[in-house]
């Protein structure tokens, strides 16, 4: 890779960082930032049987509920990765102010390179970010390279079919509901097998897609009234106009099974 | 001698023209209950008599009983069209055995998910009230791991679960409450709520300042603005203490919600006044108003004076001078709709603004009558938006229940200005008829969306526990339990 094409990669990453860090994404999205929220993340850890006193890496863990929720549910030890130092700080306060300091670490990395040490990792998840990663082959390997042999590793990640988005997609919104770049279902799935790990689960919950399409509306709904009634104008009016129908169809696309969100757990085998 | 043996003499003679008499009631329905002395199941009779809703039952082994289960037959008749379909939980735990209401747990039979889960985290508590359903006092007090076995039941059985609330006894009192708190919402449960006297709220900076770390909704028990209400419902004046309580969580950023326990010849007259003091302080995002619940500890009542929804609403309508109106009031649809009304208010300075006003419910929510209708414009999202806002699980103050209130009204609608943030512009208005041994009703309990979550795993229709017995098996066994874990530990210390 030249310095150049680092560079590049090294902007696009802070760019998406940044993106994710904004407060559009947060009244988009949320606080726990991915479809289905905590409740789906336990799900996830319950499939990875996550144990007390686990070491589990969160790999782009933006502002550390996820792991920090983790690490109280499961009664275990989480290293956030995250590439966004505002983010990383934020994960790293709470952690503090939750008391949870000795269990809940944050480190500000590029979580497709982890900087953490290989081999240690009784788990790891990753959630709604594989489809943001721009080389998902050597992320899934470094990955994989974190986990003990029979460690786990638990995906959440967008699915869509090829060809099947609307073109507004292509740019910021699509970026941030994860869309862009998002693999089939068993394009994640040989992705993990290629990287050397065995796939034990795979969970349809595109369900919350549908949830998380519903609340745009809502919140769409709520924007534009305030828009009106405030006299203020949003940041990209054209695209707030066609919102609806964008939503709608998105919708039509998670019923017909072209655009889905799926949960993944595979294993490491034993040497 | 009754009338329709007028034409007999006492000798046994029969003399003059037979006639038939009409009874001085109509006969509405059947259902089953339970005998408010033994509690075995019965059948219940719902009847209406001068425009009021009754229902009679009796007992082989202790006679008849009659309560008032609504002051206004016209409102409670018209509430059946909002019933609609209910979504059933993942799972169940219980078979069906003995029938409704025995089996509880839930079991197959169940016509409802639960929308709202309460935890009684604790028995005890740091009041004495005359009036408490729960019948506070000793008995146990849960730990961290029961409790967290209990939400992830709770996930388990829902999914995706809306809203907890953690009650006792007083749960503030609990030493873990503050985690309790922090493990619901690591669950990812949308909504929780703590169900509180408030009195520790009002003392304690500490605890204050860490509550609001965590922003759990505050379910603010809070009987009215006169002081001799407190006398009699809470056995002590409290007023001074409710008040600062409001001011520290204001101060603190927390929202409440108010709850009323209204009992006849006590505050009926205060809930207009209640109201509006909620619509008027800033901590507050809505009102509860629960007729008191003869179950636990109560003052003595007269069923058939027993205060029901249609006494608060009109309440409401007198007291606040026109400010409301009947149809300001629309039943819930989640559960059976004579079990509780809703309105939502939108305030902005001065305006106070319901809903019902501004979009015409009954053209949504009306499941039964509407089905050939034609298609409303907009008209599945502004049901969906409006079921989300008339369920058990809406909670005043929060995102969820701004977004919905907004989709609901739709950006065409001139709601006022300065719009954000929304849910401090929403302000919720719920009446909620608990039921008792008078007024149980399998009917109602076998849609209910309110449940109480056990250590073992079942989660029971909140009216089934505080009317059938579960509540005092519980409570013995799990007080039994405590004790001999605290012997055991002895015996090894």
């Amino acid at each position: 890779m030249s310095s150049m094409d680092v560079l590049e990669e090294a902007k696009a990453k802070s760019c998406c960082a940044d993106l994710y860090q904004s407060e559009l994404a947060r009244m988009i999205m949320g606080d726990s930032m991915h479809p289905g929220g905590l409740a789906l993340t336990n799900q996830m850890g319950r499939l990875m049987e996550i144990q007390p006193g686990d070491w589990v890496a969160d790999l782009a863990s933006a502002r550390g509920n996820s792991a920090l929720a983790v690490s109280r549910v499961f009664k275990c030890n989480v290293v956030g990765v995250e590439f966004g130092r505002e983010a990383a700080l934020e994960a790293h306060a709470s952690a503090i102010g939750a008391r949870l300091s000795e269990r809940s670490h944050n480190v500000q990395g590029d979580a497709e390179r982890p900087p953490l040490r290989p081999g240690c990792f009784d788990s790891a998840f990753c959630e709604c970010a594989m489809s943001l990663f721009q080389n998902k082959a050597q992320a899934m390997e470094e990955t994989a390279s974190l986990l003990r042999p029979g460690g786990r590793f638990g995906l959440s990640d967008v699915t869509v079919e090829p060809n099947c988005l609307p073109s507004e997609m292509d740019g910021t919104l699509g970026q941030l509901l994860c869309l862009t770049d998002a693999l089939t279902v068993n394009g994640y799935v040989e992705l993990m097998e290629t990287s050397g790990l065995k796939l034990l689960h795979q969970v349809d919950a595109s369900v919350e897609g549908i949830k998380i399409i519903d609340a745009l509306e809502a919140k769409l709904g709520a924007y534009t009234a305030w828009q009106k009634m405030s006299g203020q104008q949003g940041p990209d009016p054209e695209m707030l106009a066609r919102g609806p129908e964008l939503l709608g169809a998105l919708r039509e696309l998670v019923q017909q099974g072209q655009l889905g969100y799926w949960i993944f757990v595979a294993e490491k085998p034993a040497v | 001698m009754d009338s329709r043996s007028s034409s007999a003499l006492s000798n046994g003679v029969k003399t003059g023209v037979r006639v038939k008499q009409d009874a001085d009631y109509i006969f509405h329905e059947l259902t089953r209950s339970i005998c408010p002395e033994c509690k075995t199941v019965i059948d219940a009779q719902i009847i209406i008599r001068d425009n009021k809703v009754y229902m009679r039952k009796r007992c082989p082994d202790h006679g008849w009983f009659e309560g008032i289960i609504s002051s206004d037959a016209q409102m409670y008749v018209d509430s059946v069209k909002f019933n609609k379909p209910g979504t059933l939980p993942l799972e169940f735990s219980n078979e069906v055995k003995d029938g409704c209401p025995l089996d509880c747990g839930l079991c197959p039979e169940h016509k409802q998910h639960m929308c709202l889960a309460l935890i009684e985290v604790n028995t005890i508590c740091n009041m004495n009230c005359p009036v408490c359903f729960a019948n506070a006092g000793i008995g146990y007090s849960l730990t961290m791991e029961q409790v967290e076995k209990m939400l992830d039941r709770f996930v388990e059985i829902e999914g995706d679960p809306e809203v907890i609330q953690f009650s006792g006894g007083e749960p503030t009192i609990h030493p873990q409450i503050l985690d309790m708190i922090q493990a619901a919402q690591d669950r990812g449960i949308r909504q929780v709520m703590v169900n509180t006297n408030g009195m520790r709220i009002a003392k304690d900076d500490r605890f204050l300042a860490d509550l609001a770390r965590l922003k759990p909704v505050i379910y603010f028990q809070f009987d009215g603005l006169r002081r001799d209400t407190y006398m009699t419902i809470r056995g002590e004046d409290l007023l001074d203490q409710k008040m600062l309580a409001l001011d520290r969580m204001n101060d603190a950023g927390l929202d409440a919600v108010l709850v009323a326990a209204i009992e006849r010849g006590v505050n009926v007259d205060e809930v207009g006044p209640i109201l509006q003091f909620g619509l008027s302080h800033p901590a507050v995002r809505g009102v509860v108003f629960q007729p008191v619940t003869h179950v636990g500890r109560h003052i003595p009542f007269d069923p058939m004076e027993r205060v029901t929804i249609p006494d608060i609403i009109h309440g409401i309508v007198q007291q606040t001078e026109g400010q409301f109106i009947l149809e300001d009031f629309v039943p819930v649809p989640c559960c059976f709709p004579t079990c509780q009304v809703n309105s939502y208010v939108f305030v902005e300075g001065e305006t106070v603004m319901p809903l019902p006003r501004l979009l015409k419910i009954e053209d949504y929510l009306d499941y039964i009558t509407n089905r050939s209708m034609p298609e409303l414009p907009n008209s599945s999202d502004i049901q969906k938006a409006l079921e989300g806002l008339w369920s058990a699980s809406a909670v005043p103050g929060t995102e969820a229940t701004a977004s919905m209130f907004e989709c609901a009204c739709g950006p065409g609608l001139d709601l006022g200005n300065g719009l954000s943030p929304l849910n401090k512009h929403i302000f919720q208005i719920a009446i909620k008829d608990f039921l008792d041994s008078y007024t149980f009703s399998v009917k109602q309990v076998m849609k209910c969306c309110v449940g109480i979550l056990v250590p073992d795993g079942r989660i029971i229709p909140f009216c089934a526990y505080n009317s059938v017995g579960y509540r005092e098996q519980i409570r013995a066994e799990l007080a039994a339990e405590q004790a001999k874990g605290v012997l055991a530990k002895k015996g090894t210390s």
